[in-house]
């Protein structure tokens, strides 16, 4: 029996803020270029495949409110690396991600006479587009250390990771510290990627790239050092 | 027990080790793949250096010593 999922669980993470309140439609266009290899005595043209490319599509409802849509799409054009991730099954641990880091290259304001005020948007994937797993639900956690359940992928690769996470609210009075762990058993687990550590109250989002093996096993970790108050964050991993 | 040097940040049975420390208690199944993939090693599996000889005197030092005795 195919497995279909309704849009309206669909989420999108852009930096330190959950875009999902102010979007109605998110589409990701994953592209790879082709060189034609084509020779005189082929009857029909031949390819083979080149680089790889990828953008992400958003749009919805104009919102000038700090730390709403517009001021947040506004300050993200012209800003490097910024951590894109969308999901389109929802927040939930082991669903589909896509994710990227890259550039605004777009941000339209419409007013119609009749209609709400809309944005749109438009994201340049930079140094790939990825399909991966969420890791982690969008979780607001306060205890000192915690883990996520392992995600197998039934088999290790060979080509690295890129994983993002986002921390969207942050009201813990310590630093956080959130990892990307890999295993082969689902026992023991090595430290894989390390997010900068998050200071106190601080929100961030971050993409980060790791090379070479990458077990089947994949989780996310989390430390708060600190006492007092809670963190909200969401970590994805494709691999490569 | 064997004792295994971390190398790569680990968590195992609950516990939480960081690179340079000394671990006994890896489980077992674990110790192929984590020795494999040289996120722990075992402790003085490492062949040690031979030792450089400890030079006293420098050949010039001798020489000059011999000429001041003669």
């Amino acid at each position: 029996m195919p497995t279909f999922r309704h849009g309206k669980r669909t989420a999108v993470l852009l930096n330190a803020t959950d875009m999902s309140p102010f979007l109605n439609e998110a589409t990701q266009t994953q592209e790879i270029e082709t060189a034609e290899t084509t020779t005189f005595a082929d009857e029909d043209k031949t390819y083979i495949t080149g680089l790889g490319d990828g953008t992400i599509s958003v749009s919805g409802m104009f919102d000038s409110t700090a730390g709403a849509s517009d001021p947040v799409l506004r300050g993200t054009i012209g800003q490097e690396d910024n951590t894109f991730t969308v999901l389109p099954e929802g927040t939930v641990a082991g669903r589909r991600s896509i994710i990227a880091n890259g550039q605004l290259t777009s941000y339209e304001v419409s007013s119609p006479v009749g209609d709400v005020v809309a944005i749109s948007a438009e994201v340049q994937a930079d140094g790939g587009l990825f399909s991966g797993l969420a890791l982690s639900d969008l979780a607001t956690v306060s205890a000192s250390a915690g883990q996520d359940t392992g995600i197998d992928n039934g088999s290790a690769t060979s080509n690295g990771v890129l994983a993002n996470l986002h921390v969207t609210e942050n009201t813990h009075d310590g630093n956080a510290v959130f990892k990307v762990q890999h295993s082969t058993d689902g026992v023991s687990w090595a430290d894989l990627v390390t997010f900068t550590t998050v200071s106190a109250s601080s929100t961030t989002g971050e993409s980060v790239t790791s090379t070479g093996n990458v077990n089947a096993y994949l989780r996310s970790t989390y430390t708060l050092s600190g006492s007092a108050g809670s963190v909200t964050y969401h970590i994805s991993a494709a691999r490569r | 027990m064997t004792a295994y040097r971390v190398l790569v940040g680990l968590d195992y049975a609950g516990k939480r080790a960081e690179p340079g420390d000394i671990v006994s208690d890896l489980p077992p199944k674990s110790v192929g793949w984590l020795t494999a993939q040289n996120i722990v090693e075992k402790v003085g599996d490492a062949p040690k250096a031979p030792a450089a000889p400890v030079e006293t005197e420098s050949p010039k030092m001798r020489e000059q010593q011999s000429q001041e005795e003669g």
